[in-house]
């Protein structure tokens, strides 16, 4: 028995569409590590699972509430282009919300989750893009805990790396008061 | 069963019931309905063994290699994927008659894809909520699913939907999961190709099965309002049921065809949800406008379409109350305008009616199953009643003690009469 021609076809899609999307996935995203602009996003950091990719920290962002003087055109639900911008300190910060791609600077794609108006602008709940950092599964929860223990000073003073480049934002690194994740995992392993 | 038959063929023939040449057709028949045991087996096994290497290699990849740098693990994320296309291409290539290749090498490939693209998004961090991953997953899986011919991957695929449907519709912000209708809508060829050429094999009656169940699930995340959620549900029961009684359907056993099981049993649901008078009190026109109600009607355009081609096909449909229920509930809710009153009486004449006909059908066709599940509809009808109607504890108490006597007695003499034809 031979395969007919039609099987070969379905196969050849599947089998160029299987290899084509985390190749596109991994090229966009060492385009990304390489040559995109490196942001510092002060975060929380906290511990969930997820069934097919592992442990990961989850990240709250503080730039996910932001109060703006413009009004975007978004509503609750909607994705929005995030330009980003540096404060005094050197954390990055969300200076625009655009309704299309906007012509310069670095932005990422937020969905707008809630919008409030108040005496000094409008109020926006944003979800960003990368509020997962991959971990193995040991050091998760690890960090979760170091993060618990840390005071309000050295909270203010945990941030992610992010590399943007074309709206595409890939987490290279996780800072708990000025010091890497990765490490302090490893330096707690070492303790016990 | 079908072993014991053909033991006994040689002595069939030996005492002459039966010529040889029959015995010889018989033997032919058997074998040409069910592939050979070994066969069978080795396609089960080998579908269980790809699918567990399959899971656990996710789980392997869940841990999350810290050590390796990231182009080792970039690299990785690709050799279960290889391996598996280069498995199903040695099979469409050299044993595209092996359903046990196909299935195994179908099934492994679609969890490498999976693998594949966990890994990566793990490598880099890239965010992407749990429905995205879920439908590009399904996206690729469908041309395997054609190319194999792999009913163990149509089954994935169904659960991935599903599952993709589910988290767009029930997941915080929930949405409509317009995307579900297409998805479905891709597996339908491959679905009715089986139905069409092997619909007593075991894995069509599966697939009968995940289709049903997935449409179920799916249906409340395209409604609007939840109280008139059970009109669509009604038109959608209506719809499996006219579909369990198409002519590649009719003449499978009862397990083996899910359309009528849930069909008749989810209608007989509505029904007494329906019987309550809070269904009907609402405003008429806001409720036309509702995705619920749209949602039914669609429904009932489907199961009208279906209506028509098997009246065509010459079959007697007007005798089956199940093909005037699902539209006479949705019919209901014009008449609710006038007086809610007025509809909730007729759904609850509606409900004996159909409980007696299920009764009156048990009884003629000597089918203990259709008859006492007409007596548990009466039964729940009038439990359902003490909750919105103020009824005295004797009239109660009658009420109970008749059902009783009537469960009793119909029972009682269906049995009789099963013994009387059996003596």
């Amino acid at each position: 028995m031979k395969t007919p021609k039609s099987q070969w076809i379905f196969f050849i899609i599947a089998a160029v569409a299987a290899v084509a999307v985390p190749l596109y996935m991994v090229i966009q995203s060492e385009l990304a590590w390489n040559d995109g602009t490196e942001y510092r996003f002060r975060c929380a950091a906290y511990d969930p699972f997820d069934p097919f990719r592992g442990s990961y920290v989850r990240l709250r962002f503080d730039q996910a509430n932001i109060t703006l003087e413009h009004e975007s055109l978004a509503a609750p639900g909607d994705a929005a282009y995030a330009v980003l911008g540096v404060d005094s300190i050197g954390f990055a910060q969300i200076t625009h919300l655009a309704d299309a791609i906007p012509a310069e600077g670095d932005y990422i794609t937020v969905e707008v989750r809630d919008t409030v108006h108040t005496d000094f602008g409008v109020r926006y709940r944003l979800e960003l893009p990368f509020t997962k950092y991959f971990m193995e599964e040991n050091k998760a929860p690890v960090v979760e805990t170091k993060f618990r223990g840390l005071n309000v000073a050295q909270m203010e003073n945990t941030w992610a790396v992010v590399s943007v480049r074309n709206g595409h934002a890939v987490t290279k690194d996780l800072f708990l008061d000025g010091t890497s994740a990765n490490e302090l995992a490893a330096q707690t392993r070492e303790g016990e | 069963m079908a072993n014991s038959l053909l033991k006994n063929l040689e002595e069939l023939v030996q005492d002459e019931v039966i010529t040889s040449e029959t015995a010889d057709k018989i033997t032919k028949w058997y074998a040409d309905q069910h592939p050979p045991r070994e066969a069978r087996l080795l396609a089960i096994f080998g579908v269980i063994g790809a699918i567990l290497i399959g899971l656990g290699l996710i789980l392997i990849v869940a841990h999350n290699w810290d050590a390796f740098p990231r182009g080792v693990k970039t690299v990785w994320a690709f050799v279960p994927l290889i391996l598996g296309l280069a498995g199903s291409a040695y099979t469409l290539l050299k044993r595209p008659e092996s359903v046990a290749m196909r299935e195994s090498s179908g099934s492994f490939t679609i969890l490498a894809v999976g693998v594949a693209i966990s890994l990566v998004s793990q490598i880099y961090n890239i965010e992407g909520d749990l429905a995205g991953f879920l439908l590009t997953w399904c996206l690729i899986a469908l041309p395997l699913v054609y190319a194999l011919k792999s009913n163990v991957g149509a089954l994935l695929y169904i659960a991935g939907i599903t599952w993709y449907g589910g988290e767009v519709a029930y997941d915080y912000p929930s949405r409509i999961p317009w995307l579900y209708l297409p998805l479905l809508c891709g597996i339908i060829p491959y679905y009715i190709n089986e139905v069409l050429h092997r619909s007593k094999e075991n894995g069509t009656t599966f697939l009968h099965w995940f289709v049903v169940a997935s449409a179920v699930y799916m249906l409340p995340g395209f409604h609007g309002e939840f109280e008139l959620l059970p009109l669509a549900y009604a038109a959608l029961f209506g719809v499996l049921w006219q579909i369990g009684a198409l002519p590649a359907m009719h003449k499978l056993y009862l397990v083996r065809n899910p359309y009528r099981i849930v069909g008749a049993l989810g209608t007989t649901v509505m029904l007494i949800i329906c019987s309550f008078k809070a269904i009907w009190s609402r405003e008429m026109f806001e409720a036309l406008s509702d995705y619920s109600v749209i949602s039914a009607l669609v429904l009932l355009v489907g199961m009208a379409g279906i209506v028509l081609y098997r009246r065509q096909k010459g079959e007697e449909i007007q005798s089956d109350p199940m093909t005037w229920i699902p539209p006479a509930l949705v019919l209901m809710l014009p008449l609710s305008a006038v007086s809610d009153v007025v509809s909730a009486i007729v759904v609850n004449l509606i409900t004996v009616g159909w409980g007696i006909y299920m009764i009156l059908h048990g009884t003629a066709r000597n089918h203990l199953g259709w008859l006492n599940f007409g007596l548990v509809t009466i039964a729940v009808l009038i439990v359902a009643r003490f909750f919105d109607m103020n009824i005295s504890y004797v009239l109660r108490g009658l009420l109970f003690v008749g059902v009783g006597v009537a469960f009793l007695l119909f029972n009682y003499r269906l049995i009789q009469q099963r013994k009387k034809q059996s003596s």
